[in-house]
């Protein structure tokens, strides 16, 4: 009994699990459906929003002739950027089927509400007549989807050159007779003549300049300057009082003939510049320290209304004649 | 007007009183080796009232000189260091509150002394330099309401530093011309350097200063000086000079008219008068003689002639300028 009431429960047992195994079949089998189902539904929803995008070219003529320009417009329009963006924008040869591209535009992007538009402008021509084909312009978005334009066809007529004016030859060649400007050319004679004029007037001056005897030698020679030293104690400067004037011609005398004798320019120089100048060129000569007691006693009647006794002044000339035979004979001495 | 014998007393009595200036060199030269330009032009500026503008490359003796001059005069010396953040009331002076009278008191700056050292004048701001400037020119200050006048013998001794001139301040020409002498400093010769070495380097003490003259002799010295005897030939002289700056072209120099933008002004002939006239009283002389202007007149002239930018390209300096000038102007 126990076997037998065992029996039964074994197969309702089997039975029982059989009928689950169907459920869970049929669950697995429906639910496996659903995904696809849904997958698919998804994908449709997807590929309308990814054909959204609408691409359109067009050209504003399609007749032209042979070297006429047309333009072409390629509009892409409706695209969302954030799903599916250009991944690839058409690319038109330089040269194709005969055509020409003469310039390309930058591409334009226009955003409004959510949506982004691309256009781009394209100037064609052509060379050769004859029914031309602009191919389809493909245009592709995040890399999967390709969208065409229609391609389109231009004619591109002859030109009809048998009505237009021949192009004149060339002309012969005229032989030039060469005219003589005679105003020009005596210009030029006589710009030659006046420049030659000049030269020879400079050379000239130059050359005299060169053989004239030096005036210095006849103005400030020994015997001259000793002449003048004699003619000023002569002046009787003195006696009137004018010791500011003999002081000045005094040393004005002997400056000149150091100047030229030494070949130095005192009239800038202070005395005591003047005495150093004299020092580096002769030396401490003794006649020379006289002198500069004269200088000396000069800037004192120039500059300080000094006046100093009468035989002062007569020794100054003494001096002063002394000084000039010193110099005279130091030059002598070295020219020899 | 001044006769012979007028001008041969008054010589007699520079020879005489001038020895100060001797005494005033020897006592420097105790401790300053060297530097003797600079130490005669700082004397042609005490003596003549003159302020004077320093400019050398720093460690030439500088502020030694002029502190050593202070002592030797027995005067009061005060140094005021020229920064970008000075300013008028520490140069000046201010009204300090004193919480026990409950009163405002005037603090006196440093510029009440005899002997200012403005170091490094064009460190300062516009505003400190012409607060010093005025001082200088009027020779009084005022604080708040009232009028303080400044110390005989005022002498101002400004530095400027020819290499440094980031973040400065340079003197605007009016300025300068308030400076009876712009000094340049040099380099102390072989010998001289030689000396410094052992008077600094091996130790030596150096010596102090002494003081040697008053400043009541500088005070009658001043007077003794502007009677200096000036002929009208030196006269012609110095106008010569000053107007071969202004018109070189009417004195036979069309080479310096485009490098010059702006000549000597009228106190370029006073100063050059006068700083002559106390080279003259310096070397015991009761007139002035052309040496007396040639040799001063670089430091009077250099900083009040303007050079153009052509000059400044072709590297002419003021004192190119004045050389040509000497060289071409007659000495009487």
């Amino acid at each position: 009994m126990r076997n037998m009431s065992q029996k039964p429960r074994v197969r309702s047992q089997k039975s029982r699990s059989d009928g689950v195994f169907v459920i869970r079949h049929l669950s697995s089998f429906f639910r496996s459906r659903i995904l696809v189902f849904s997958f698919l539904v998804f994908s449709f929803f997807s590929s309308l929003n990814l054909f959204s995008q609408k691409i359109s070219a067009t050209v504003d003529r399609d007749k032209i002739l042979i070297g006429e320009q047309i333009e072409l417009k390629v509009l892409v329009t409706d695209i969302d950027k954030s799903n599916a963006d250009v991944s690839h924008w058409f690319d038109l040869p330089d040269s194709f089927n005969h055509m020409e591209i003469v310039k390309r535009f930058p591409i334009d992007t226009i955003s409004a509400e959510g949506t982004t538009n691309y256009s781009q402008k394209i100037i064609l021509t052509s060379f050769d007549s004859g029914v031309w084909q602009i191919p389809a312009i493909t245009v592709s978005f995040a890399e999967k989807i390709s969208i065409n334009a229609l391609p389109i066809s231009i004619s591109v007529l002859p030109v009809d050159v048998s009505n237009l004016k021949e192009y004149h030859d060339f002309k012969e060649i005229i032989e030039v007779k060469p005219e003589t400007d005679w105003l020009f050319l005596g210009s030029i004679a006589a710009s030659v003549i006046v420049l030659g004029i000049i030269m020879f007037l400079v050379i000239r001056y130059f050359r005299r300049r060169k053989l004239k005897p030096k005036q210095v030698s006849k103005i400030f020679g020994i015997k001259e300057v000793l002449q003048q030293l004699d003619d000023l104690e002569t002046k009787g400067l003195i006696e009137k009082q004018q010791h500011k004037l003999f002081f000045t011609e005094l040393i004005t005398i002997c400056k000149n003939f150091s100047d030229e004798q030494l070949n130095i320019y005192s009239a800038n120089k202070t005395t005591d510049e003047y005495m150093l100048m004299l020092k580096n060129k002769v030396g401490n000569e003794p006649a020379q320290i006289r002198y500069f007691q004269i200088l000396r006693l000069a800037d004192a009647v120039k500059f300080a209304k000094f006046i100093p006794p009468n035989n002062e002044c007569t020794d100054a000339v003494f001096d002063a004649k002394t000084f000039v035979q010193t110099i005279y004979h130091f030059q002598f001495s070295k020219k020899d | 007007m001044q006769t012979a014998p007028d001008i041969q007393e008054l010589n007699q009595r520079i020879q005489y009183t001038s020895q100060f200036v001797d005494r005033l060199r020897n006592e420097l030269a105790k401790v300053i080796i060297g530097q003797h330009y600079m130490v005669d032009r700082l004397l042609i500026g005490l003596l003549s009232n003159g302020h004077v503008l320093l400019e050398g490359v720093p460690g030439l003796a500088k502020t030694l000189t002029i502190k050593s001059l202070a002592q030797a005069v027995d005067g009061k010396f005060s140094r005021i260091q020229f920064t970008p953040d000075l300013l008028p009331a520490d140069v000046i002076g201010t009204m300090i509150y004193n919480q026990s009278k409950n009163e405002f008191v005037v603090r006196r700056g440093p510029i009440f002394a005899n002997f200012i050292l403005a170091d490094e004048i064009n460190r300062a701001p516009a505003k400190v330099q012409s607060a010093l400037l005025e001082a200088m020119q009027e020779k009084q200050v005022t604080i708040s309401e009232h009028t303080y006048k400044l110390e005989e013998p005022f002498l101002v001794l400004a530095t400027q530093n020819p290499l440094e001139q980031e973040g400065t301040y340079p003197l605007p020409e009016a300025q300068v011309d308030r400076f009876m002498l712009k000094v340049v400093v040099g380099y102390p010769d072989k010998n001289e350097e030689k000396l410094i070495i052992r008077q600094q380097a091996q130790g030596f003490i150096s010596a102090t200063v002494s003081k040697v003259v008053t400043t009541k002799e500088i005070l009658e010295s001043r007077d003794l000086v502007r009677q200096v005897y000036m002929d009208e030939k030196i006269e012609q002289y110095i106008i010569d000079i000053v107007f071969a700056t202004r018109y070189p072209d009417q004195y036979g120099l069309d080479r310096m008219k485009n490098m010059i933008s702006y000549g000597g002004s009228p106190r370029a002939s006073i100063n050059l008068a006068l700083a002559s006239k106390t080279h003259a009283f310096m070397n015991k002389r009761g007139y002035v003689i052309p040496d007396d202007i040639k040799a001063i007149a670089k430091d009077v002239l250099r900083h009040r002639i303007g050079l153009t930018y052509e000059a400044e390209a072709e590297n002419v300096t003021t004192e190119i300028l004045i050389d040509d000038i000497l060289r071409t102007i007659q000495v009487p």
